[in-house]
């Protein structure tokens, strides 16, 4: 960058023209990874137990829900024992939640920082979700064991796919509502009220603990399936067994996802240039 | 170089106000450009513009070269993490890359003088290091363009003194500095061209000096030999009414030479008995408080009856004040209880005071000249011959 900074020349203006600012994100992406490695290392630098955490949680959550929710919400068993089958949808889940968390709360967090230095806003939320995949990765991990304990059928190549792919959907869908309320949080702090209530709600209305095939017929159904997680959800579940993915259902939950995705861009930038005189 | 055009900024809000409105000017390479001007004139917006955390509602910026802004100092530090992973980070947020921060990595170390405890957790050095290294990382930017708000006004002598030094290296190696301060005597010492700015409009714009002496004359506004309050608050314990300035002679004025004696009178009116009474003021100097003085220090005369109008008088002596502007800010309190001056007295009274050529014959030879110093009191010398070579 300094090579050229003699000839960097830029123009302080008014905002009247919509942009996503894609090149000046990339421009800034070694800030991304330093909050990135930063919320890393500060998260597990005093922990005894180190990176366990990042398991223990979904382990925990997972034998609670073994031992409540199996009666009610039994799946065919003979594909999918119970805990693995929890085990995976709560490990999306996690990396949603806490992307979320992390990115309605970036900008509050960093408001000493949006007061006094330029670099573009959305390198906050984004780092904040991508903070969350780290722990994602490691509980990755431990389900690829958790599914040679159980004895599952394996292939390699279906569950890599399909485990991309899932991922991608469930960052779609933590960036939709991430970046709406990360933008809301900073002007009105109402949202730090409603954050933990959006989360249960989307909690319980996503498939998680229960398969959202439970509910197909029923006129609820319409509305689970536009659900933004819930294509993530099946999407990783389906690759552990020979089923087929319901394309229908993905890209209802895509659709929603997509377009909150782009509103949360579009009410992002059009608030980032005031977050400077919110703290 | 940086182009302003046309600049305006709408703040927030129901009324439309413009914090800056028609303000035009060019910085060239290698100028250092003080801004100055009354609280409220629109220096902080300014400053926000330029480093782009506000934008302007109207108007624009040019800006050739990299930007950062010494406000930025030790912003993003993180006390869980190292000194090093600090430094890095630091550097990233002020849009540097890692192999820029590596190249320079060891002088930053070596300038901050915390090389011992580079690894250590930053939680663990203490302010003053933390500051040392924050300061550190933003004196190696070597951007072309440099803000400088009111750093100077933070930390230690020690401090603020490497800020300066820094400044002035920075300004010689041909680099541009915009520095946007209240302290006039700085403005006077490191910039070469001064703008002044008031009500959002470019008041004045040429050479610091002749800012500063533009500021001083026009702005303060408040000088004056009366200053009367018009707003007496219903409840309040103690209404300050009127303050003059006179000569001994006790005729109004507001400019002395500073071999005269300066008597500043304040009428006060109590609507209850008061106790333990305190009327005072700091006498300020660009912004520097010269002294503190109240009728306390000298006489004990602090029981006030209800309805009961008085006058203090404080007599400041010749042979002590410099040449320059002096401003008055009142304080009325009951004695370490309650001050009873906080909102109603928010005044700016100033009296002028310049040099009296007769002082001695050395004197005269200042010609015009400024003699350093807040103050310029008359001392005793004496001397005594302890041997001759003979």
């Amino acid at each position: 960058m300094s090579n050229q900074a003699a000839n960097v020349q830029f123009e302080i203006k008014p905002k009247n023209s919509f942009s996503v600012g894609i090149a000046e994100l990339w421009q800034y992406r070694n800030l991304f990874f330093h909050f990135v490695q930063r919320d890393v290392k500060v998260r597990y630098r005093h922990a005894a137990l180190g990176f366990l955490w990042a398991i223990l949680q979904p382990v925990l959550l997972t034998v609670v829900f073994t031992l409540i929710f199996k009666r009610g919400f039994s799946i065919s068993d003979e594909v999918f024992p119970y805990p693995f089958f929890a085990f995976n949808g709560l490990i999306i889940w996690l990396l949603f939640a806490s992307g979320v968390n992390g990115s309605a709360n970036s900008l509050v967090r960093h408001s000493t920082m949006l007061n006094k230095i330029y670099f573009p806003r959305m390198v906050l939320p984004l780092a904040a979700i991508a903070t969350g995949l780290f722990d994602f990765m490691l509980s990755w991990v431990a389900m690829i064991a958790l599914a040679f304990y159980f004895e599952l059928p394996i292939e390699p190549l279906k569950i890599l796919l399909l485990s991309v792919l899932s991922l991608l959907l469930a960052i779609l869908a933590t960036l939709s509502i991430g970046l709406v309320l990360s933008a809301l949080n900073a002007k009105y702090r109402d949202f730090q009220y409603v954050l933990p209530f959006v989360l249960q709600l989307l909690f319980f209305s996503s498939p998680v603990f229960y398969d959202h095939r439970h509910f197909e017929g029923e006129s609820i159904y319409n509305l689970l399936k536009f659900n933004p997680l819930a294509g993530a959800l099946h999407v990783s579940r389906t690759a552990w067994t020979t089923g087929l993915i319901d394309w229908e259902m993905v890209s209802c939950s895509a659709f929603t996802a997509l377009i909150l995705a782009m509103l949360g861009v579009y009410i992002f930038r059009k608030m980032e240039a005031y977050f400077g005189d919110l703290a | 170089m940086v182009n302003f055009f046309n600049q305006s900024f709408r703040q927030p809000g129901k009324i439309d106000f413009w914090a800056l409105q028609d303000v035009n000017f060019e910085v060239y390479p290698g100028e250092t450009v003080g801004i100055i001007g009354r609280n409220g004139a629109g220096k902080t917006t300014l400053l926000k513009i330029l480093s782009r955390i506000s934008p302007p509602t109207k108007g624009s910026i040019k800006v050739r070269g990299r930007l950062s802004s010494l406000l930025e100092v030790g912003t993003g530090f993180h006390p869980e993490l190292t000194g090093r992973e600090n430094v890095y980070l630091n550097g990233a947020i002020l849009g540097l890359t890692k192999a820029e921060i590596a190249r320079h990595f060891d002088e930053i170390v070596a300038f901050s003088g915390v090389e011992p405890f580079i690894d250590s957790t930053l939680k663990h050095l203490s302010t003053g290091m933390q500051l040392r290294l924050a300061f550190a990382v933003a004196a190696h930017l070597s951007p072309e363009l440099l803000l400088i708000d009111e750093v100077l006004a933070v930390g230690d002598a020690e401090f603020q003194k490497k800020c300066l030094q820094k400044m002035d290296e920075v300004s010689k190696s041909g680099k541009t500095i915009l520095f946007i301060s209240h302290n006039l005597q700085a403005v006077r010492e490191l910039c070469q061209r001064g703008i002044v700015l008031d009500q959002g409009k470019v008041m004045f714009d040429g050479l610091s000096d002749d800012a500063v002496n533009f500021y001083e004359k026009e702005l303060t506004g408040a000088l004056g030999a009366v200053w009367v309050n018009d707003l007496d608050l219903p409840g309040s314990k103690v209404f300050l009414q009127k303050i003059e300035i006179t000569n001994v002679e006790g005729n109004l004025s507001s400019t002395y030479v500073n071999s005269q004696v300066v008597q500043l009178h304040f009428h006060v009116k109590a609507n209850q008995e008061i106790s333990e009474f305190s009327i005072g003021y700091d006498l300020m100097k660009d912004g520097v408080t010269v002294f503190r003085t109240r009728q306390l220090d000298a006489h004990g005369y602090d029981q006030l009856k209800e309805g009961e109008y008085v006058k203090f008088t404080c007599e400041i002596p010749g042979w002590l004040l410099n040449e320059g502007l002096y401003t008055i800010r009142p304080d009325v309190a009951i004695f370490f209880k309650e001050r009873l001056s906080s909102a109603h007295y928010d005044l700016e009274l100033a009296f002028q005071i310049l040099h009296d050529p007769s002082r001695s014959p050395y004197h005269q030879r200042l010609n015009g000249q400024n003699q350093p110093g807040v103050v310029f009191p008359s001392l005793n010398w004496r001397h005594q011959i302890l041997s001759t070579n003979k």
